[in-house]
């Protein structure tokens, strides 16, 4: 340390705090004598340094119980849970009006739930009977298509009554009743046929495959029947073919007044 | 503390019995005022017990508690402005009997002098010089307290007892009196 900074503040604080190390603080306090005036002005701090400790060891008065008091009434109320949220929200349910508005609600509340469970139910019901529904007619779908592919008629026919037990069949089954009323041998199966046909007489492919069969009806009784249902019908495209079958030589004379008759009526 | 920062709120007695007298002994000595000594002890707690949470336990807990207690002080400071001119209120009745005696009465003056020259300055000084000299912290202790680093605390309580002695050079010479 230099002597140039014994006169600097920074040194004599680093004294009086004893910051110094030996060999400094002697050096310090070997200028100090040659300067009275630092001397004295640093053994006055030094000195209220003494004092302030003197004053510090004073006996402080006591605190008065009312302290105490204060500060354990204090901790009692803070020890008290404070009320959640949660507690605060019940809490208001103990209002009559809000009680009775909350049941009113709540009551509420369930029965939208309980009516859109229940919809969902119906829904989920109404899908499995139009799956279960769904099945069935694929099943007797299958059953009359290998049925009429059987050599016995009253089985045909069976299949026939099979496939007009169901309201709607599908296409390959109206394809095949078709088909049997102009390929099959029978006559009885046929006219079956015609039958059940008549029935979905309103669906165009049905239409379409009675006109086209009229023409290819050897048979008087089926000849006969298909103009009347055309006559029933009031279908005019029927005339047509009902000419054309009148045209054909092995067609019955009385069958050929009959459609005459049919085509007067139809035009 | 950690106990009274997780919900045990009731722990925190042990803690009042612990530093009560100790924060107490620092107020008085601020402001030589038992009736708001008191006052702001427990106000120290109360604010323990609000900010519970932001102790975060790796410090020690008094020198947090007198961070506290050095921002209560500083705000009744700052909601009575004039509240330094009651210090002293008590000094006359509240000193020991041995201070009263014949014997010591120079001593006694000296130190009503002492408080009275405390009195007169600014409460920042002022609360270094009574942590630093009359409570016998370290100068690493008050200068986390107070929120600065050693070397400045060193340097504003040396400049802080500079001015003390000014002020009570001037009360011993009957230069200035306080109320």
């Amino acid at each position: 340390m230099s002597p140039n900074t014994y006169s600097k503040e920074e040194t004599q604080r680093r004294y009086l705090q004893g910051e110094l190390t030996e060999k400094d603080r002697m050096a310090f306090e070997a200028w100090l004598v040659d300067h009275p005036e630092v001397a004295n002005e640093l053994h006055a701090l030094q000195a209220l340094d003494q004092k302030i400790s003197l004053a510090a060891q004073a006996p402080t008065p006591e605190p008065t119980g009312q302290m105490d008091q204060r500060f354990y009434a204090m901790l009692a109320e803070a020890s008290v849970p404070q009320a959640t949220v949660l507690d605060k929200l019940l809490g208001l349910f103990k209002l009559p009006q809000i009680r009775r508005f909350a049941y009113g609600a709540g009551l509420v509340t369930a029965g939208v739930f309980v009516g859109h469970y229940g919809h969902l139910l119906q829904q989920q019901d109404d899908l499995e009977t139009f799956r279960i529904q769904s099945q069935q007619q694929q099943i007797q779908a299958l059953a009359v298509l290998s049925m009429l592919e059987m050599p016995s008629a009253n089985k045909r026919i069976m299949a026939i009554q099979l496939a007009g037990m169901n309201e709607a069949p599908d296409d390959p089954v109206f394809d095949a009743l078709l088909n049997t009323l102009v390929q099959d041998d029978n006559v009885n199966v046929r006219l079956e046929a015609l039958e059940v046909l008549a029935n979905h007489s309103d669906k165009e492919q049905v239409r379409i495959g009675l006109l086209n069969a009229i023409t290819q009806q050897q048979s008087p009784t089926l000849q006969v029947a298909l103009s009347q249902l055309m006559l029933a019908l009031k279908e005019k495209a029927a005339v047509t073919p009902i000419k054309e079958l009148i045209e054909k030589p092995d067609v019955m004379e009385e069958v050929k007044q009959q459609l005459n008759q049919t085509i007067n009526e139809l035009i | 503390m950690l106990q009274v920062k997780s919900g045990e709120t009731d722990k925190l007695g042990l803690l009042y019995e612990r530093h009560k007298k100790a924060l107490y002994g620092f107020y008085y000595k601020m402001c030589r005022s038992v009736s708001l000594s008191e006052d702001m002890v427990q106000t120290v707690f109360i604010k323990i017990l609000q900010s519970k949470h932001t102790f975060i336990g790796n410090g020690q807990f008094v020198t947090w508690m007198f961070h506290i207690a050095r921002n209560v002080m500083h705000d009744h400071y700052r909601k009575n402005k004039h509240a330094h001119l009651q210090v002293g209120e008590n000094q006359g009745e509240q000193m020991p009997d041995q201070f009263d005696l014949e014997s010591n009465i120079e001593t006694q003056h000296s130190v009503d002098h002492l408080f009275q020259a405390l009195s007169l300055m600014s409460i920042e000084k002022r609360e270094l010089l009574v942590m630093s000299r009359m409570e016998g912290m370290k100068y690493k202790q008050i200068a986390e307290i107070v929120g600065s680093n050693e070397n400045a605390i060193k340097v504003r309580i040396h400049r802080a007892l500079k001015e003390l002695k000014s002020l009570f050079d001037q009360l011993e010479a009957g230069a200035i009196h306080v109320a």
